[in-house]
């Protein structure tokens, strides 16, 4: 009887401590995959201040007469099918949705280096005050995406590193933490539109 | 331990620490000029001014918290791009409060002849990219062209400071001083909250005291003070100066060059 008692007490207290763990790890998760949506949040404000300079670049450039239409076209066709791409902004996306993401804003990036080309033979548009302030706007926000793209793989990583690790991994599953996709840097698209910078000569 | 696992152990560390020279000579970071916020590794200043434009960017952290930290390199490492060096020299140095991010860096790489100006997280609206790309244009590029270089930093910062100013305001210190003089919890209130409970302790346990009147009694008369042991201060010649205060960046600002 005595014995019984103490294996009961034992039994208890083992489930005691692996409630205690599993807790600890849930929070610890949560914490993280909060991370991983504040990230996420960072990357897609980041991008949706590109989307919004596309207004202003359009008026800059249709000022310059003779600007080939089809290039500012290209433009704006891809600014509204990354608009078309339906995400949510505060929460971290799936494989899928990250890669539909991806492919949009990629032609974005390259419908909007294209133009960055063609305006460089165009030297009135390119000497203008508007068209320059234009072109470090463009190239900033490239730059806060790459960063932000940067920090969003870094929280993602630690992540699902932690998701994979015991004990998380005997119930991270259950509890809904799957494992997150990253950014890839597909060749082309991953590049920030090259920008030159007028020697002022 | 047998001799194979010990030099199996050996190139196993010897690997790794190959790769950790490689990886830190591929990514060489210029150290933080602090307690300055002036670093001119290309001498681009003469004496007066360096110490002029010093003291004008302290004397702007005290009055606005800002952090604006200038450096003057000969040229960019081999394989390094203006944007992600610039990026990973703010990682570094950290410019800016913690929580407002309001550091800025002006950047010059001379034989490259690139300009860069970073801003921290919470300068992005005071000092947008445009403004910045406008200061390059405008203001510091013409002047090194012109063949001067010192009014080419000194009224490139001016410019930059102008952007800043209104944004935050400065508790006249700077983050350094804080550093040197902490006024946390830990330092002023720790001390009182140990005597007062040796105290009441005491009245409880009269025999503390007798211990306390040993020990105090034996290090009086060793060391000479028979007192208190703090209180020392720093001896820092140069109160205040720069020290980053873990700003961040989102990677704002522009490049340019001249």
């Amino acid at each position: 009887m005595k014995k019984g008692i103490g294996v009961l007490l034992v039994i208890i207290g083992l489930i005691v401590i692996i409630a205690f763990s599993v807790r600890g790890t849930y929070n610890g998760l949560v914490g993280k995959q909060e991370g991983v949506d504040a990230a996420w949040a960072q990357v897609s404000n980041q991008y949706q201040r590109r989307a919004d300079l596309v207004p202003n670049l359009v008026k800059t450039v249709e000022a310059s007469a003779d600007f080939e239409k089809s290039t500012l076209e290209s433009v704006v066709n891809a600014r509204a099918s990354v608009g078309r791409v339906n995400i949510d902004a505060s929460k971290a996306p799936d494989e899928a949705t990250l890669q539909k993401f991806q492919e949009a804003q990629g032609q974005f990036s390259s419908a909007l280096s294209r133009l960055l080309v063609v305006a460089e033979n165009y030297p009135d548009l390119k000497a203008s005050a508007g068209f320059r302030d234009l072109q470090v706007q463009l190239e900033g926000t490239e730059n806060r995406i790459a960063v932000e793209r940067g920090r969003f793989n870094e929280v993602v990583r630690e992540y699902n590193t932690s998701v994979r690790k015991f004990p998380a991994v005997l119930f991270a599953g259950m509890l809904g933490f799957q494992t997150k996709p990253y950014f890839r840097s597909d060749a082309g698209t991953d590049k920030a539109p090259e920008v030159k910078f007028g020697s002022g000569q | 331990m047998t001799s194979p696992r010990l030099s199996a152990w050996f190139a196993v560390l010897l690997v790794c620490a190959a790769m950790l020279c490689g990886w830190s000579a591929a990514t060489p970071l210029p150290p933080s000029p602090s307690p300055r916020y002036v670093q001119d590794d290309a001498k681009w200043l003469g004496a007066h001014a360096y110490s002029a434009l010093d003291l004008k960017l302290e004397w702007f952290e005290r009055e606005t918290s800002n952090q604006v930290v200038v450096g003057i390199y000969p040229k960019l490492p081999d394989g390094e791009e203006l944007f992600d060096y610039s990026q990973r020299i703010f990682d570094s140095w950290k410019p800016g409060q913690k929580g407002k991010d309001n550091g800025v860096l002006l950047l010059v790489f001379d034989a490259d002849r690139k300009i860069r100006i970073h801003t921290g997280y919470g300068v992005e609206g005071a000092l947008p990219d445009a403004r910045a790309g406008q200061i390059i244009r405008n203001v510091i590029a013409p002047r090194i062209r012109a063949g001067d270089k010192e009014a080419a930093i000194n009224e490139g910062t001016d410019a930059i400071m102008a952007s800043l100013k209104g944004e935050y305001e400065g508790d006249g210190g700077t983050l350094l001083e804080e550093e040197e003089h902490p006024v946390g919890f830990s330092r002023s209130v720790w001390p009182v909250v140990l005597v007062v409970g040796f105290l009441l302790l005491g009245l409880r346990f009269p025999v503390l005291f007798e211990v306390a009147d040993v020990i105090f009694s034996g290090i009086g008369s060793s060391s000479g003070r028979g007192g208190s042991s703090w209180g020392g201060g720093s001896s820092s010649s140069r109160g205040g100066g720069f020290s980053g205060g873990g700003g961040r960046s989102g990677g704002g600002g522009a490049s340019g060059g001249w």
